[in-house]
């Protein structure tokens, strides 16, 4: 059994009567990783498991070779960073990471010699006595990395972290995600594909509860070469291009606009060929398996 | 040495939260203007004295003429004094009632149903009948009789169980009084009666207050939205409940400490000229302390325990409710115990300065009343824990997008939610 790894064998989820996950088979190796999905897809779900924060259904999950059922071992090694989480408002930066310093079991000397190194990793150090009520939403998501560093674990999931940041913080955020993932396992589970596309080397696609895509970002970029197609159209034709094709970004000049097609088939005659992003992999990824795309109605070709 | 960390932390958020200021001050109001009226230096009875007090009989040939007195002088003013849920109400009856309670006066006293029917309804008791009970009457009969009129009256009247001690109210002798004022010196070592009216009075407020500090630490960690924050930490959920149990508890102890403290001087002020020597040898300092430990703290175990264990369960602050009825409901019905005699309040009351021998008397039965609190109080922590444990593995976890249907499914009131993910 590797010890660097997390393995998700036959994974199964329901909530009541609604399966949110479905026969799920992951294996997850050290560094970062990108578990990219659009919302409701089972991400949190999959990221709770994994944390112990949600019971599995049926399936198999070890976490560097310590099965999930194994709760106290697993929290152990693992920090999470949750998609929705605050600490106490009237507490301090420094007083909340002693506080779950406490909780996970560390002793005074290694908070003492932790948690200064975790505040000046995330620019914090300058902040330390200050409420958390009173930290930027930056300021509180470098908070939140740093608990989950806290007890220096060997793997870390964040949930969406860089939702609802700045863009300058969005990029310092995922240097430093960066930075941290070493020798460990990160799990970035987000819906951002532009976080991922900066981030991982590795990706999974899931949608619907289900694994679209596991690989190398890379290949799922090259995965849609020769499905990318600009075009140029007016703008009373951009409502029937965006039904018949999946359109992945638009440029207006003019009275015309350039749309970027993704289809198995050049789309019109005076459609150019062009280079795939990881955008275009992903959109490709989600049509190629048959996922609903949001006002897109694909009568004939049109990506599928 | 990391559970000690961790205690002084929960004992800091203890101290910090509004709910613990209100109520340390309510405690500290409470036992200022309620209890210290009450703290008085006792007096060595003296012959001759013009009063010794009252105490209460059993004995029903005291009991019996003064309640069909008493019951007489109301119905012919149809006009019935009651405490229906512990609140004074004033019953008047309409004329069938009127005459079933007639019916009773008859059969209790012999005096004619018409006769006193007839008292009853002239102007100004012109037709005020003596009576006296019936000799064939027996005390049986009457306590059936007055459970009788009392259901009339609609209950909670001073016919009913609850009062009809208060009938037995007679004067104290010398002797009584002196043999009460030997047992205070000799049994209590004067500072435990004062101790034991503290308790009294600290009771009541320990039994509800401290509802309000768990449940608001309780839902704390919801508020703030730091729940999987710590339930991903290592601790165990034994270790993470029974330290904020504990800490809730020792903080919330200790003001009732440091009154205690306050009060021994107190009383110690009372006796500081005292011309008996021996009265500092066997003044007993430590009976504040000791009647804290024992007498209050398995009140206030309960009351916290309630809190964490319902607040823990529902996530919701319901525990209020519960312990706010129980509080309540066991403060009326505690009324007929009010001086001692204790039974299985949560808070035993005594309020009175004194009456060792009834406290003498109980005091096993309180013993047994004190611990069987107090496991409850730690299986209520113990069962929050496995609770606890269970939220943190997702035991009861599920996905409502539709959080309105909590007001239809009981079920939904045990688990955590999920709103509708964003991933």
């Amino acid at each position: 059994m590797n010890e660097n790894e997390i393995i998700i064998q036959h994974l199964n989820k329901s909530y009541g009567k609604r399966q949110v996950l479905f026969d799920l088979n992951l294996t997850i190796c050290k560094g970062m990783f990108g578990l990219l999905g659009r919302n409701g897809a089972g991400k949190t779900t999959l990221m709770k498991i994994i944390s112990t924060l949600v019971n599995k259904g049926s399936g198999n999950i070890t976490v560097c070779g310590i099965p999930i059922e194994n709760a106290k071992e697993i929290r152990r090694i693992i920090g999470f960073l949750p998609q929705e989480f605050s600490m106490y408002p009237g507490m301090t930066v420094q007083e909340t990471l002693d506080y779950l310093g406490i909780l996970s079991d560390m002793d005074k000397a290694a908070r003492k010699r932790q948690i200064p190194l975790l505040l000046e990793k995330l620019n914090l150090t300058e902040h330390r006595n200050k409420k958390v009520k009173a930290l930027s939403g930056g300021m509180k998501r470098r908070l939140g990395i740093a608990q989950a560093l806290l007890h220096n674990p060997r793997v870390v999931i964040v949930d969406e972290p860089t939702a609802g940041l700045d863009p300058e913080e969005r990029i310092r955020f995922r240097n430093l995600l960066c930075e941290i993932a070493g020798e460990r396992i990160v799990i970035l589970s987000t819906h951002i594909v532009g976080d991922v596309e900066a981030t991982c080397e590795d990706v999974a696609v899931l949608d619907g509860g289900r694994i679209l895509f596991r690989g190398r970002v890379t290949d799922m970029i090259n995965a849609a070469k020769d499905k990318v197609f600009t075009l140029v159209v007016r703008k009373d034709e951009l409502a029937d291009i965006k039904r018949r094709y999946i359109v992945t970004g638009m440029t207006a000049t003019g009275g015309k606009t350039t749309v970027r097609i993704v289809a198995d088939e050049r789309p019109h005659p005076h459609a150019k060929a062009c280079e795939p992003n990881v955008e275009d992999g992903y959109m490709y990824c989600l049509c190629r398996n048959g996922a609903k795309i949001q006002g897109h109605k694909p009568e004939t070709g049109g990506g599928q | 040495m990391n559970t000690a960390a961790m205690f002084f932390k929960e004992c800091k958020k203890t101290i910090k939260s509004i709910p613990y200021m209100a109520y340390v001050a309510i405690l500290l109001i409470f036992i200022l203007t309620q209890l210290m009226p009450e703290f008085k230096k006792i007096d060595e009875p003296q012959p001759e004295q013009r009063s010794y007090g009252v105490k209460y009989t059993e004995d029903p040939e005291i009991i019996m003429p003064a309640a069909i007195n008493n019951l007489y002088q109301e119905f012919i003013s149809n006009s019935y004094t009651a405490y229906p849920l512990g609140f004074y109400k004033n019953i008047k009856l309409n004329n069938k009632k009127q005459e079933e309670m007639a019916g009773i006066l008859a059969e209790v006293t012999g005096v004619s149903k018409d006769e006193l029917l007839q008292s009853a309804i002239t102007e100004e008791f012109t037709h005020v009948v003596q009576i006296d009970i019936n000799a064939a009457i027996n005390y049986e009969e009457f306590l059936y009789l007055m459970k009788k009129a009392d259901r009339i009256i609609g209950g909670g009247s001073m016919y009913s169980e609850l009062y009809l001690y208060q009938f037995g109210k007679i004067d104290k002798t010398y002797e009584d009084a002196l043999t009460e004022y030997i047992d205070i010196i000799q049994k209590d070592r004067v500072s435990g009666a004062y101790a034991r009216l503290f308790s009294d009075y600290a009771g009541i407020i320990l039994a509800v207050c401290p509802v309000f500090v768990a449940v608001t630490l309780g839902l704390k960690d919801k508020m703030s939205r730091m729940n999987d924050l710590i339930y991903t930490r290592q601790a165990s959920s034994i270790k993470i409940v029974f330290v904020r149990y504990f800490a809730m508890i020792s903080m919330m102890l200790l003001p009732v400490l440091l009154i205690a403290f306050w009060l021994t001087m107190e009383v110690v002020k009372f006796y500081s000229e005292e011309s008996m020597i021996n009265m500092y040898a066997n003044f007993d300092m430590l009976a504040f302390v000791k009647y804290t430990f024992g007498w209050l703290l398995p009140t206030l175990m309960v009351s916290t325990a309630v809190g964490v264990f319902l607040t823990g369960l529902t996530g919701t602050p319901i525990a209020i409710l519960v312990q706010g009825l129980w509080w309540f409901f066991g403060l009326f019905s505690g009324i007929r115990i009010m001086e001692g005699g204790y039974g299985w309040s949560l808070a035993p009351r005594h309020n009175i300065l004194g009456n060792t021998r009834v406290y003498l008397e109980n005091f096993k039965l309180l013993m047994v009343n004190r611990i069987i609190y107090a496991v409850m109080a730690i299986v209520l922590v113990s069962v929050s824990a496995l609770v606890y444990e269970a939220k943190r593995k997702g035991r009861f976890y599920t996905y409502d997008s539709n959080r309105k249907s909590i007001l239809i499914s009981i079920r939904k009131v045990f688990v955590n939610y999920e709103k509708i993910s964003k991933a």
